[in-house]
């Protein structure tokens, strides 16, 4: 089963004051990793060196025991701000990966639509990817990191920039998409709801320098993907319990 | 480059919920091409006014009527030995040549000096120097180097295209969006793969302004090149006449020159819509 390792890094820019210190985080297969914190807590560069765009001054980062030395299609992203290529058709962005591997274009096409019909988005394969909506775009995102067959499937926050409404409903896209594909995931998000909704496990972050300050398990997901409807899961006490909680957290060292 | 600030600014902005809502300006009054065509209007008017009362010499201003009939006399007998799309085709020649041997030479140097910085260090101060020269200055060496003939014309408008291409590359490269590399990176993109499918197309907008702008340089030297031992060309065409005061050919070649500018430049833009529509819709 695939596993994700990070280890003690530490993470320093130019050799200024360290971003992350000291921090340790494991991504199995079937695990939906949600980390949350405020901004400058180093989110993002904890992404960034899960994904190997980064590279830790101390401590390791590895898969199955094997080092990681730099990005590879075993660890596929998601970006905010969805990272498109223009130029290319919705379907040829969504079978980027096939199209480096060398795979003929009418196999690509096949799969891509395959893809695009798992986030919604069957049939505007051909469409130019400026003609979409933010939403859609995002679902574009999604497949084309879907179509990699990742181990690892790492999010930065690929729900931040969409209106409230397309991101309630790209969450359940999210657990879906998750649950199909068994891909171990770290979604990094500055909502505690989302965190809640979507995570097995919430790591929280604090700032100055980027460490991990609590873990805790939660199970809101996997009663969403049983069948349960997501107003009932918000509203129910415990949810509402545990995000009064998650905001302590976060929020008690600003108060201290 | 003001130009296309301004166009920037008047692109559709992206839309996030509707993806097929038509921009709003489409549906407004053309403000700036009836203010244009009325602008136009009086000037062809205060001249044709100006020169129907002789309120200077003809020598010094024909009428519209006069640069007409030179239109119509140059394009049908001609001038100087040749007619005007003689002319128009040894001018437009030369442009051309110089703007493929231009890009040829150009393109690479911008990759150069935008993906590196040894690259940026050898050709920086080269087209830093090249670029302010008015070319004029450099061609009399142009012509002690490399003669008289066509090579020295074409290289005088070429140089004038290096800069603007140059410029525009180097600036196309530096501006590739760091996430679509780390994009590809993270689907298993190669070094090679990673110019290909991701430097190259993200940098095919500048490249192409560059041409525009480029394309706008080299057909403004044209009179310079050619000055020397031409015996065909727009620019040529214009000093003959000039040397016999024959005004009307003077003027005649001056709004032809203007107007292929114009052609040309509406033909790299409709180019551009066509090669690279996604560009400033990010």
């Amino acid at each position: 089963m695939p596993h994700l390792a990070i280890e003690t890094v530490t993470l320093r820019y130019d050799g200024g004051a360290p971003v992350l210190t000291n921090l340790s985080l494991d991504i199995r297969s079937g695990e939906f990793v949600v980390v949350v914190g405020r901004s400058g807590c180093g989110k993002t560069s904890l992404l960034n060196l899960a994904a190997g765009f980064l590279k830790p001054a101390s401590g390791s980062v590895s898969v199955d025991g094997r080092k990681v030395e730099g990005p590879g299609a075993d660890r596929a992203v998601v970006f905010q701000n969805d990272a498109l290529f223009p130029w290319l058709s919705t379907a040829e962005n969504v079978s980027f990966a096939a199209r480096l591997a060398g795979v003929a274009p009418a196999e690509r096409g096949a799969e891509a639509e395959r893809l695009l019909e798992i986030v919604g988005l069957a049939g505007l394969g051909d469409r130019p990817i400026w003609q979409l909506s933010g939403g859609q775009r995002q679902r574009v995102g999604l497949a084309r990191a879907l179509a990699a067959n990742p181990a690892f499937l790492l999010m930065d926050e690929p729900l931040g920039a969409l209106d409230a409404m397309t991101r309630e409903s790209m969450q359940d896209l999210l657990l879906n998409a998750w649950d199909r594909s068994g891909a171990g995931t770290l979604l990094i998000t500055h909502g505690v709801e989302e965190a809640l909704y979507l995570a097995t496990r919430i790591v929280v972050m604090a700032p100055a320098p980027g460490r991990v300050i609590r873990r805790l398990d939660v199970d809101f997901g996997r009663r969403r993907l049983a069948g349960e409807s997501a107003r009932s899961i918000k509203a129910s006490p415990e949810f509402v319990a545990a995000r009064e909680d998650l905001l302590d957290s976060i929020f008690e060292r600003e108060a201290a | 480059m003001s130009l296309d600030l301004a166009d920037a600014t008047l692109a559709p902005s992206r839309t996030t919920e509707r993806p097929d809502a038509t921009p709003a300006r489409e549906r407004k009054t053309p403000v700036v091409a009836i203010t244009a065509g009325v602008t136009i209007a009086s000037l062809i008017a205060a001249w044709a006014i100006s020169a129907h009362f002789r309120l200077l010499p003809a020598l010094f201003l024909p009428s519209p009527v006069e640069v007409g009939r030179a239109f119509v006399m140059v394009a049908r007998d001609g001038f100087v030995d040749a007619t005007l799309w003689q002319h128009l085709g040894a001018s437009l020649g030369r442009v051309f040549a110089a703007l493929v041997g231009a890009t040829l030479v150009a393109v690479p140097i911008g990759f150069a000096i935008g993906a590196s910085r040894i690259g940026r260090g050898i050709f920086d101060p080269i087209i830093e120097f090249l670029r302010p020269i008015p070319p004029l200055a450099y061609l009399p060496l142009m012509i002690i180097w490399f003669g008289i003939g066509e090579p020295s014309k074409i290289l005088i408008i070429a140089i004038a295209m290096l800069a603007p291409i140059v410029i525009s590359t180097a600036a196309g490269v530096k501006s590739v969006d760091p996430d679509r590399v780390n994009a590809a990176r993270s689907l298993g993109a190669t070094r090679g793969q990673l110019l290909r499918h991701v430097v190259l197309p993200s940098t095919l907008p500048s490249i192409l302004t560059g041409i525009r702008i480029a394309l706008g340089a080299g057909w403004s030297t044209l009179v310079a090149a050619e000055l020397v031992a031409a015996s065909r060309g727009l620019g040529f065409m214009i000093q003959s006449a000039a040397q016999f005061l024959v005004t009307d050919v003077v003027l005649m070649g001056i709004l032809v020159i203007a107007a292929v500018a114009f052609a040309l430049e509406a033909s790299l833009r409709w180019l551009e819509r066509r090669l690279v529509p996604w560009a400033g819709r990010n």
